[in-house]
Parts: structure tokens; C-alpha cells; sequence
């Protein structure tokens, strides 16, 4: 395994594998400026074999593993042959219909992986739904685009709520990052942020990553008023995304309330077997 | 059998695919949105898009994507 320090030398071993693919499968869908990010912070690293390439991409105690394979078969061969498939703590993700990815699914587990989440992904038009009036916010409460000083208890909150193996945490600097595009919204309250909103908006589609409210702020429409600013700042996007936990009913309702709808989309979150939890 | 257009619309209704010449640019198309276009295209011209083909530049407007389905053997309607 190697370090990769271009993204040349990703598509160069993607188009390696491509190649020599009569059934070319993969669940890797790099978009140019996250590699680049990722490759100059040191996160990524390439095992290579005839037919197929695994990335890994650290994250916290764990790693996103990518694959691309010229076929199934040659997948299961070159999986079962990683020296670290049974040791490291790998997260993978399969993405597409489940009659499309349940080949996929049914070869990692003969590697050692366990389904662990499935997310779906909800889309809604900017026509779509309905989106209440701006909820006022309690007294001492102002809503306002997130700050370079608030990073780390933005980070904090989200690493609370939320789940690093399934749901793409960021890293700090992707946090910091999003503060400097002014795509962090916030509620504070005597300098504290009690809850906030991270999107990211690219042409006419804004993807929601995490809506959080700290847990002695809840119940006070804090969420609604992010959201309902959320929406209206966006106002040139079109479509509206998120991905969602399937098992989260609570949260899957919210969302339908804003206008989301289920895609059809789904991504079914594997574990290795060295994540025991 | 339906156009390109008509499949792209089924897929994202809230678009204009027509107005714009690069999908994944214009925020209309990501990366996962091509696993769901590829199968209704397979389906709708009866083929079969190899998966070294689904890349980012096939998808980059209806132009490309329909030079994609003629190198796949299907034929387009007027």
C-alpha cells in the first residue's frame, strides 16, 4: 500500500483497472476538488492488484475503503488477498438500487463485512413543500452564518448527533473550510451556538450534511428557524438533497415535513469485521 | 421509446436539461445520480452501458449522452 500524492495518480489507477474490465464494478465516485483536499492533508493511500485498486481514506480510528474492480469476481479475489482485511477498521459504502448492489454486498460479507446502516437519499424541489413563516426565536437567540471561532463547537456537536462511521463526518478542516464559504448556519445564545446547519450548495443542488440542535436547546424551534433560513438564503438552488438513516423514522418524518421525498437512491453502509460495535 | 430529455426529466422534474451544457457544473447531475440514469437508459434503448463508460464526461450534457447510447448499439428517435 502506498500514499497517493496526486489525483493524477487516482484516475491513472482507476483507468488501469478500467482497462482490463469486462464488468467494471466500484462504489468510488471521486469528485476532483474533495481528492485534492483529502490527498494534501495525507488521508489517502492505494493498494493495487491485477484487475482491481482498493483506496483507503483515514478518518478518525477508521478508513473509507473505495474500490474498483474489471469484474466481480476479480473484486472478490483481490478483497479476500488484502493483508489488512481482517485487522483494519474499514467502513465502505455501496450505493445504488438494492437489486443493483446486492452482488456487492453479498461478496463483502464473504470478506468479513456486516451490514451495518442503510441510508436514503430524500430530494426536494425548491417548489416543493411547505416552509412556514420564520419562526421567531426565543428572546437572547439570534440566527447568523457561523464564525471562524465556532469550529470547534460545531465539530463537537456534530461529533455528538452524529455517527463517524455512517454519516462522512468532516474533518476540521473541511469544518473550517465550510465557515469560510458561509455554509454554516447558526443559532447562538450568549456567544454559544446551540444549534446549527452545514450545507453544501454546488450549482443548483444543495446537499444538507448535518441540522443539530444541542440537547438543552431542543424544543424551541431552533431547528425549524435554521432551516426555514436555510431555504431562503438558497434561493437560486433548484433541488435540495440529504441521505438519511433508513431506521431513523423521527428524523425521515421531519424532513418529509420540509418537502424531502425519498430518491430511490440508497447507500448501504458496511462494516469490517474489525469494528465490532 | 423516449428521448433523452424525457428520461432526464423523469428522473430530476425540477430541472431544464436543455438549457444547460454541463449537468454535473450546474449542480443538475452528481455522480450518484448517474447509477440512476444509467439503468433507465439501459432499459429505455435496451442496452447495456459498460461501467467504464460511466464517467463524468459521457453524462456532461444530452450531446454526449446520447453519443454514449449510439457507441452502445442503440438507435435514438428523431
Amino acid at each position: 500500500m502506498r500514499q497517493i500524492s496526486s489525483v493524477d495518480q487516482v484516475f491513472a489507477a482507476v483507468q488501469q483497472v478500467k482497462g482490463s474490465a469486462s464488468a467494471f464494478a466500484t462504489n468510488f465516485y471521486p469528485v476532483r476538488s474533495k481528492l485534492e483536499t483529502w490527498i494534501g492533508h495525507e488521508t489517502m493511500n492505494v493498494a493495487t492488484a491485477p484487475g482491481a485498486a482498493f483506496f483507503f481514506r483515514k478518518d478518525r480510528d477508521f478508513e473509507h475503503l473505495y474500490f474498483c474492480a474489471a469484474d466481480l469476481p476479480t473484486l472478490e479475489k483481490e478483497l479476500l488477498a488484502l493483508p489488512q482485511i481482517n485487522s483494519a477498521r474499514l467502513t465502505l459504502d455501496l450505493i445504488g438500487s438494492e437489486a443493483a448492489i446486492q452482488p456487492q454486498i453479498d461478496i463483502l460479507q464473504k470478506a468479513g463485512f456486516k451490514a451495518h446502516t442503510r441510508l436514503l437519499r430524500l430530494s426536494r424541489a425548491a417548489q416543493s413543500g411547505t416552509v412556514a413563516p420564520a419562526t421567531a426565536l426565543p428572546k437572547n437567540f439570534h440566527l447568523t452564518v457561523a464564525d471562524e471561532c465556532d469550529s470547534a463547537e460545531i465539530m463537537k456537536m456534530i461529533e455528538t448527533c452524529f455517527n463517524p462511521l455512517t454519516d462522512q463526518l468532516p474533518a476540521m478542516y473541511e469544518l473550517q473550510d465550510a465557515i469560510g464559504d458561509r455554509q454554516i448556519l447558526t443559532v447562538k445564545t450568549e456567544r454559544k451556538v446551540a444549534a446549527a446547519l452545514f450545507f453544501e450548495t454546488q450549482g443548483l443542488t444543495s446537499a444538507l450534511r448535518y441540522w443539530v440542535v444541542a440537547e438543552p436547546y431542543r424544543s424551541q424551534h431552533l431547528g425549524s428557524a435554521l432551516m426555514q433560513r436555510y431555504f431562503k438564503t438558497q434561493d437560486s438552488v433548484v433541488r435540495f438533497i440529504l441521505w438519511a438513516s433508513a431506521a431513523n423514522t423521527d428524523a425521515l418524518a421531519k424532513y418529509e415535513h420540509y418537502g424531502y421525498k425519498q430518491d430511490g437512491l440508497m447507500d448501504q453502509v458496511m462494516t469490517s469485521a474489525a469494528i465490532t460495535s | 421509446m423516449k428521448s433523452v430529455a424525457e428520461i432526464l426529466k423523469e428522473i430530476r422534474p425540477e430541472f431544464d436539461f436543455t438549457a444547460s451544457a454541463d449537468f454535473m457544473a450546474d449542480g443538475m447531475l452528481d455522480s450518484f445520480d448517474m447509477v440512476t440514469l444509467v439503468a433507465a437508459l439501459d432499459k429505455n434503448y435496451g442496452i447495456s452501458i459498460p461501467g467504464t463508460d460511466i464517467l463524468p464526461e459521457n453524462f456532461q450534457n444530452i450531446a454526449t449522452i446520447e453519443t454514449l447510447i449510439r457507441r452502445c448499439g442503440a438507435a435514438l428517435p428523431p
